[in-house]
Order: structure tokens, then sequence, then C-alpha cells
């Protein structure tokens, strides 16, 4: 799915264009508020990152940093939530689009899981 | 190949630098997208550990044809029981920690988890030394 078709699904405003688009669109949705959780996440699934996009209530810059880490290039910040300017600032440094959108977790995740995208493969903790 | 990064213990809003350091020298180096992807989430972590919990300290990357070292060392209280904190959901995070996302108690398993090898040495009030390592061949 491409960036602009999440934006109007989810009613979101743009609030940094990277420019980036991943090939065959966004289809993966992490969503998670704890970055280390993030990282566990991203760990365990085998996926190429380009497709996956960051669902968070956090607006600090570690959000930024931690996608960057893992090749998130889109976050979308919860409940109408705007970040500070130095995360929009490391974003724009680290080539990561930001929008922010009025829906809660609950609703977001509803509305992508209607629309087929997918779960980031579950954190298994037996692992 | 040897590289060396400082950490400042305290300073959220650098936190991350050296391992956003280490990610491009590994990209520039052409290595294999899930060996970088592995490198950048324990080295990441490595660093977060020492921003919120050591006076100061450093990451030492070092990389041969074979495989890629990385220590994480610092000068600060130590760990008591690495047993204990090696267990997941275990942890001593401070209310500033918990405000940026982290201090779940993941952070040494996802290190663990992330790595091939990974050791800690850590003596109470002088510092900890975190040594992991990731093969290069997939």
């Amino acid at each position: 799915m491409k960036r602009e078709e999440l934006g109007g699904l989810l009613s979101a405003t743009v609030l940094l264009d990277s420019g980036y688009e991943p090939e065959g669109g966004y289809d993966t949705v992490c969503a998670c508020d704890m970055m280390s959780e993030l990282l566990a996440s991203m760990n365990q699934t085998g996926q190429n990152s380009r497709g996956v996009l960051l669902l968070t209530n956090m607006t600090n810059p570690q959000v930024v940093r931690t996608s960057e880490m893992v090749d998130i290039r889109l976050v979308i910040f919860l409940r109408g939530k705007k970040p500070a300017p130095e995360t929009i600032a490391l974003a724009r440094s680290c080539g990561i689009s930001i929008m922010t959108t009025p829906h809660t977790m609950f609703s977001s995740c509803g509305i992508l899981h209607a629309e087929k995208l997918q779960d980031v493969q579950t954190y298994n903790r037996d692992v | 190949m040897h590289w060396e990064f400082s950490v400042t213990g305290g300073n959220f809003s650098g936190a991350g630098e050296a391992a956003s350091k280490i990610k491009n020298i590994l990209k520039k180096l052409g290595i294999a997208y899930e060996v970088i992807r592995r490198v950048s989430i324990a080295s990441y972590e490595a660093e977060m550990n020492i921003t919120a919990y050591a006076d100061e300290g450093k990451l030492l990357v070092d990389i041969d044809p074979l495989e890629i070292n990385i220590t994480a060392s610092d000068r600060g209280p130590g760990i008591p029981d690495i047993d204990k904190a090696m267990q997941e959901g275990f942890s001593t995070a401070t209310p500033a920690i918990r405000e940026m996302g982290f201090g779940a108690g993941m952070g040494l398993p996802n290190i663990q988890r992330a790595t091939d090898w990974m050791v800690i040495n850590s003596t109470v009030g002088k510092g900890t030394e975190i040594k992991f390592k990731i093969y290069l061949k997939t």
C-alpha cells in the first residue's frame, strides 16, 4: 500500500515527507511503544524492513533513532500527537517520513488489519 | 579494521549516534543486510545501556573477513547479578529511561538474541564490559 493511501485511511497528516516509497508499498505494521520491543520484533522477523511502518504513541527522538536501526522508514504517531522539532530534525537526517493520525493504537491497527496489512512477526518469548 | 566510539552517560539526546555510525560503516563496506540489522540492534542496545546507567563508556568495533566483534565497556555502577540482568523483564531503569521507551528489561536479552556470541564481565562500583560477535557468513 502506498503511503498516500495509508494516510487517507488513517486520516493522517504528513509532518515530514522523505519522498521514500518502498518497492511494493507498505505491507507490514509494527505497533508498539517500547523501543526494545520494537528491536526484538524486528530481530525476530526474517523479512526485509522496507515495507514495515511503525505505529506508536511515543514521540521522542529515540523513536526515530530506533526506527533507523531497523530500517523502518515510516513512523505514524497516534492520537494526533506531534513530535518535538528535534524528533523531526532527526527523522529528516535519517530519511524517515512522519505522519500523525487522530486514531488510537487500537483503531489504527483495526483499520490497517482490515486492509490486509500484516503484523510484524510476533515476538516469541520462548526463543 | 578497527573503530572506537565514545558514549557519554546520561546524554539521551545523543543516544544512538555511535550505533548509527557503526551501521553506516557496515553499509559502506557492503555487509549483508541481515548482518547489519543484527549488529545495529545489538550495538544500539549496548549504547543505550551505557547512556542509561554508566558515567561514560565506549564501543570498540573490529571487523575481519569472518566476523564483527564489538566491545561495549563503561565506567559505572556495574551489574550486581548478571544472571538476573539477563532475565527478560528484569529492569532497574529510572522513569527517565522508561520515558524514552526503554527499560523493559529486554536490552541484554536482545543483544544475546541478535548475536552469535556474547559475554558480560562486570565489577560493582567500577563498570561493565559486554563483548559480542556476529559472523559475517550466513
